[in-house]
């Protein structure tokens, strides 16, 4: 049969080639392609056909059913599109559906999956799909470089169980995979997967800008940035808060989450973890090893993990890559919000909460006498604001319970101008008292920033959310550097 | 400077306004004379050679534009809209005119349509186009050479979203070589489909080392994104494609 496929395709070809070279000095081997459809078509004539369901991060589609293999037909649009990177930070993505990462696509395993790629004739370059679930050379990539105002097709037997990237693989790849053109397909075993809770998606990716992390307005690729493997911005499904506020993933104390991690990469390899929880078990590199009782687990750029637990404690739950300065500083952060009733059998809260007598840290500064600060100073600390502090403290200051203290109405900001000065110039590690509660995180040093703008930001944040201070000075500022060296 | 472009969008008016014989006559005119030269392309079309010899020629010093293709098939209706054969269009050639020999009406973007370069034409039509001036359509390597740019800044189409509108004669500053209105859309040229035949870009290892288009270390260049978006596009066409962002220019030998 085989053999047979073979020469009719071989023939086909050279029937087109001829004709192709006589008319217009070209070959041509759509009729081969079409002739091989016809014949992969006709072992495919008995299954069930049903068009996949897609779902768009942080979503996930329902498990399936099925318990014999179909015929899934999953249709893909490129889209080019600018959105944002951060609040205020434009990007051109480049995507799988509209969305970094792509849509999320289920199947089983045995399935055949009919696949379309469409690239929208307003696209500027051509894509193409190279799918790491797909047994075949170039995973599909060759068979589906499409160009604008095309639709491509072709079809693969989903082989191998397993949690899979797929990815843009037209040149130049680095940049079509920079851009945000990867996503997750999901090949459920045959026996299916235990039933959970809640399934969430979530991808990793890293981007490179033009300007550093928070440099506001519509941000070109740095290719040069790229190739150093130095990302302005390290990120969970495509931007800063994408799973934070009122987009933060959710689930019930009692229930177990099972999360769909990937990594699009292009550079970087995740550490992934969720502070406050332990993954009770975990489907290492997206394979069939179940690892058990797992803090931090590794996704390789390319790669994947399905990662479950049980929620036994209400709270709030951060996704972070432990590479913790990616956190911090570049943008991988996304929060569990889990709700239900205390269990103080497994986690109390505070038990306590004293003040702590110990040697000042900082000599008191003279200050100068309070004058309202001015309209151009507040507007210049609040870009700098949401550029620097506001992935931790939140653009509207009131922090993250328990983690990142709050600015808004805080006692401790407001208590000491020299102290809060000397936070931001030198960091701060250790527990500190806010508002009553404890907080016992790190800050990064501001180094980068001068006297002006460490000026501006704290004459921002002491004039801002209900807060009523007076003006930082330049020289304020300056006489606390000095102090400190 | 602002002379001669002024120079050049008259000369296009007057040419579209008299007609094919008088182009002809003046077409060394508007086109410019690219001096001979050594030129490295981003990926040799011949394996272990790196540096290529290119003679001089002529080359349209911009995009072919509407006003001068409607001329060409007023003369040749066999590539008026309605007369093309599938064969030789995929099926949106020129679908943003309102008719056979009527152009897009002018909007608040684009004042004067005529003066636009013309898009979705296929290769053969764009052959056509330049056999029936007695020019030819420029090799990959002349474009390449032709329209060779570094400056990021004028690259910069290349990593923005969306088409953008096709580009006007002579509105923004030539290059180095005297050509008007590069980086701005694709354009077709003769061999297009000589680089990346399998159309896999990481395939290359195996059909030819050279073109290796995936992998970087084949490229002359690997921060010139903009010629490894050049020659994918150019890779994922097949001669009948008839694009938005896809018009060309023609050339012509010494």
């Amino acid at each position: 049969m085989r053999k047979h496929i073979h020469s009719k395709i071989f023939g086909s070809l050279l029937l087109t080639t001829a004709l192709g070279t006589g008319l217009l000095g070209i070959p041509n081997t759509a009729q081969a392609q079409e002739t091989s459809y016809q014949l992969a078509n006709a072992a495919l004539a008995n299954l069930p056909v049903e068009n996949a369901i897609l779902t768009t991060p942080p979503m996930v589609p329902p498990a399936i059913k099925r318990k014999t293999p179909a015929k899934v037909i999953v249709e893909l649009e490129v889209q080019e599109f600018i959105g944002n990177l951060a609040d205020g930070v434009q990007y051109n993505f480049w995507s799988f559906g509209g969305s970094v990462p792509g849509k999320f696509i289920r199947v089983r395993e045995g399935d055949r999956v009919e696949f379309h790629l469409k690239n929208h004739p307003d696209n500027k370059s051509p894509h193409n799909i190279d799918l790491h679930a797909v047994t075949g050379p170039g995973g599909g990539a060759k068979a589906t470089m499409t160009a604008p105002g095309h639709e491509t097709q072709f079809t693969f037997q989903a082989l191998n169980p397993g949690l899979y990237i797929y990815h843009c693989a037209a040149p130049p790849v680095p940049m079509h995979i920079a851009n945000g053109m990867y996503g997750l397909i999901l090949v459920e075993p045959k026996e299916g997967l235990k039933p959970v809770d809640k399934e969430y998606y979530v991808v990793q990716g890293d981007f490179y800008t033009k300007g550093n992390f928070g440099e506001p307005g519509l941000q070109p690729f740095d290719m040069q940035r790229g190739i150093d493997e130095h990302p302005s911005y390290v990120l969970f499904n495509g931007s800063v808060g994408s799973m934070v506020g009122e987009k933060a993933i959710t689930a019930k104390k009692g229930e177990t989450v099972r999360l769909f991690v990937g990594n699009g990469g292009p550079n970087l390899i995740s550490s992934f973890h969720v502070i406050g929880e332990i993954f009770d078990l975990v489907y290492t590199e997206g394979g069939s090893l179940a690892n058990k009782n797992v803090q931090t687990t590794l996704v390789p750029a390319g790669g994947s993990a399905i990662v479950e637990f049980k929620v036994d404690v209400p709270g709030n739950f951060i996704l972070v890559d432990h590479s913790i300065f990616r956190t911090f500083n570049k943008g991988t952060l996304g929060i569990l919000n889990v709700s239900g009733d205390a269990q103080a059998d497994v986690f109390t809260g505070q038990q306590s909460d004293k003040v702590y007598q110990a040697q000042p840290m900082h000599k008191p500064v003279a200050t100068t006498p309070a004058t309202p600060p001015d309209q151009k100073l507040m507007e210049t600390g609040k870009n700098l604001f949401v550029a620097n502090c506001s992935a931790c403290h939140q653009t509207d200051g009131a922090g993250m319970p328990g983690v990142f203290p709050p600015l808004a109405k805080s006692d401790y900001l407001m208590a000491d101008k020299a102290r809060s000065i000397g936070i931001a110039l030198k960091g701060h590690s250790g527990q500190l008292l806010v508002n009553g509660k404890t907080y016992d995180g790190v800050m990064p040093a501001m180094t980068h920033l001068n006297d002006d703008q460490l000026a501006s930001i704290l004459t921002y944040i002491r004039n801002s959310w209900g807060n009523k201070g007076d003006a930082v000075t330049p020289a304020e500022v300056k006489a606390v550097r000095a102090q400190q060296k | 400077m602002f002379r001669q472009v002024n120079r050049l969008v008259f000369q296009a008016v007057l040419i579209g306004g008299l007609g094919l014989l008088l182009q002809a006559a003046q077409a060394p005119v508007e086109m410019v004379k690219v001096p001979a030269g050594v030129f490295t392309p981003q990926f040799s079309p011949r394996p272990g050679q790196k540096d290529f010899q290119v003679k001089s020629f002529w080359l349209d010093a911009r995009p072919v534009n509407r006003a001068e293709f409607l001329e060409f098939v007023r003369k040749y209706p066999q590539w008026r809209r309605s007369q093309v054969p599938p064969l030789f269009q995929e099926g949106n050639y020129l679908a943003d005119w309102q008719g056979d020999l009527s152009l897009p009406l002018p909007s608040q973007e684009v004042k004067q349509p005529e003066l636009q370069a013309v898009t979705g034409v296929s290769w053969m039509a764009a052959r056509a186009y330049c056999d029936a001036q007695k020019k030819r359509l420029p090799k990959l390597l002349e474009w390449e050479y032709a329209a060779d740019e570094t400056d990021p800044e004028k690259l910069s189409w290349y990593s923005l979203v969306g088409i953008g509108i096709p580009v006007q004669a002579g509105v923004a500053a030539p290059n180095q070589k005297g050509i008007y209105d590069l980086h701005h859309m694709y354009e077709w040229v003769d061999d297009f489909n000589q680089v990346i035949m399998t159309n896999d870009s990481r395939e290359g290892a195996e059909k030819d080392n050279q073109l290796f288009c995936g992998n970087s270390g084949s490229a002359t260049d690997r921060m010139n994104y903009a010629a490894f978006t050049r020659y994918a596009f150019w890779s994922s066409l097949h001669p009948s494609y008839t694009l938005k962002n896809l018009g060309f220019r023609c050339a012509r030998d010494l």
